[in-house]
């Protein structure tokens, strides 16, 4: 490619990169994803525990597997219901 | 017909390798419960995620995957799959595995073309063997994007090499596209075009060596910005590698980490053969291959010994270095080695079927 065509089109790309690093460096979510996630979700009333597969669903039953993933442990979208505790928290 | 067999004889060979290589893995997997689910393991479920939901915007709370998101794991292969999927009616393991098994063909063929090019034009029907019948094209052959970034990663080098800028810089974009390796891929193979450019004196190539890393940053860079608008976090595709356990240390600490603790012995023992290889790499003078794979190494080990032997010994630059070892070896020693890889590559993948953590 000739030089008169790369330059410009590097200068785009450039600024398109430091606005992406700028956007890297301002997230909107908390540096503790896990914590962040878990408060956001239990404050969402449409939230579905979800789960990215049950293995032994996934063994059996594999032709039909996509409505799986959504299994509504919380009881039919209740804002309170109950999150797995993670390990060391206190009892 | 035979005057076209015998000019395309390399084509020729490596389709009817891989062919047979694929025809024995997927018959290998009857008695492990068939095929699309025999192969599905581990990271497969989170490409499986993608095709069939798309990125989520958050992270799942399930215990087994508290914390996690599918964001790690780069869209292309997963959205080339979701396309065949809608094509074909297929499940999204099956239109994963057709399209890795697929590619798995021209990723052969386009290796072998430029092992014979620019590597050895004697022994590359050994190449050929090796890269289709050996435990390291496992990860090729499931629904991993093992397979799509190999065939990226023979299209750069080859691009590179022959100074064919437009297509280099078309799959530089896909190269960071599909890993989060891409964008060291792409920077060490422009580095390479830009020394060779400053030797030679020549500026065109030096400018199209440094645009070839700046296509390979638009990829990277539009991802992240899809990130930020998803999750909030242009980042979090490296943040949330924490949640696999992957955080950054100087290499050698996760090494010394791993023998004190007596843990991940896999990947210890993995790491001192990668570093023979990338040892040999640069002694037989195979500098750009064996570049891209020290830095994909260095950027490895950093984070874990987690999956190494696979970052690495499922790359074909990998496959290259290793087809060297029989330079001047017997016939006879070459033909049992080939043989002893090809039961190894069996007895690995029923491994695989049986969901062994050792080599994922």
């Amino acid at each position: 490619m000739s030089n008169k065509l790369i330059i410009p089109i590097a200068i785009l790309i450039a600024l398109f990169d430091f606005f992406v690093l700028y956007k890297a460096m301002h997230p909107t979510v908390s540096k503790n994803y896990m914590d962040y996630f878990i408060n956001k979700n239990t404050e969402d009333t449409d939230y579905h525990y979800r789960e990215l597969y049950d293995y032994y669903e996934f063994r059996q039953a594999h032709p039909d597997m996509e409505p799986w993933r959504f299994r509504d442990i919380c009881q039919g979208k209740q804002k309170k219901c109950v999150l797995p505790q993670s390990s060391g928290s206190p009892s | 017909m035979k005057k076209i067999l015998k000019a395309n004889k390399l084509l020729f060979f490596s389709f009817i390798i891989a062919a047979f290589s694929l025809a024995i893995f997927d018959l290998e997997t009857i008695p492990f419960g068939g095929l699309t689910y025999s192969t599905c393991k581990w990271d497969c479920m989170w490409y499986r995620d993608i095709i069939l939901h798309g990125y989520q915007t958050d992270t799942y709370l399930s215990l087994r995957h508290i914390g996690m998101a599918a964001w790690p794991f780069f869209p292309l292969f997963p959205s080339l799959a979701a396309g065949l999927k809608y094509l074909t009616g297929l499940t999204a393991e099956g239109a994963a595995l057709l399209l890795n098994q697929t590619l798995f063909f021209f990723m052969v063929a386009f290796a072998a073309l430029y092992y014979k090019k620019f590597v050895d034009s004697q022994k590359y029907i050994l190449f050929i063997l090796l890269l289709c019948l050996s435990p390291f094209s496992l990860w090729c052959k499931v629904q991993y994007s093992e397979c799509i970034y190999a065939l990226i990663t023979i299209c750069i080098v080859y691009f590179a090499k022959e100074k064919k800028y437009i297509p280099l810089f078309l799959c530089s974009f896909l190269a960071t596209l599909t890993r989060p390796t891409g964008i060291m891929l792409v920077g060490t193979c422009g580095g390479y075009l830009m020394v060779e450019a400053i030797r030679a004196r020549n500026l065109n190539d030096f400018l199209n060596g440094g645009f070839s890393i700046m296509a390979g940053s638009l990829g990277l860079s539009a991802y992240m910005l899809y990130l930020y608008y998803l999750s909030g976090d242009a980042l979090a595709f490296s943040h949330l590698e924490r949640s696999w356990g992957r955080e950054f240390k100087f290499p050698g600490l996760w090494l010394m980490d791993a023998i004190t603790h007596g843990h991940r012995i896999n990947g210890l023992i993995s790491a001192f053969i990668d570093m023979f290889f990338l040892y040999y790499g640069f002694k037989k003078r195979m500098y750009l291959e064996t570049s891209i794979l020290t830095v994909t190494f260095l950027c490895a080990i950093s984070s874990g010994l987690e999956s190494l032997h696979r970052y690495i010994m499922g790359n074909p630059l990998f496959v290259m270095i290793f087809t060297r070892i029989f330079d001047h070896k017997s016939k006879k020693f070459t033909n049992y080695a080939v043989l002893g890889l090809f039961v190894l590559n069996i007895i690995v993948s029923a491994m695989w079927f049986n969901d062994s953590h050792y080599i994922h």
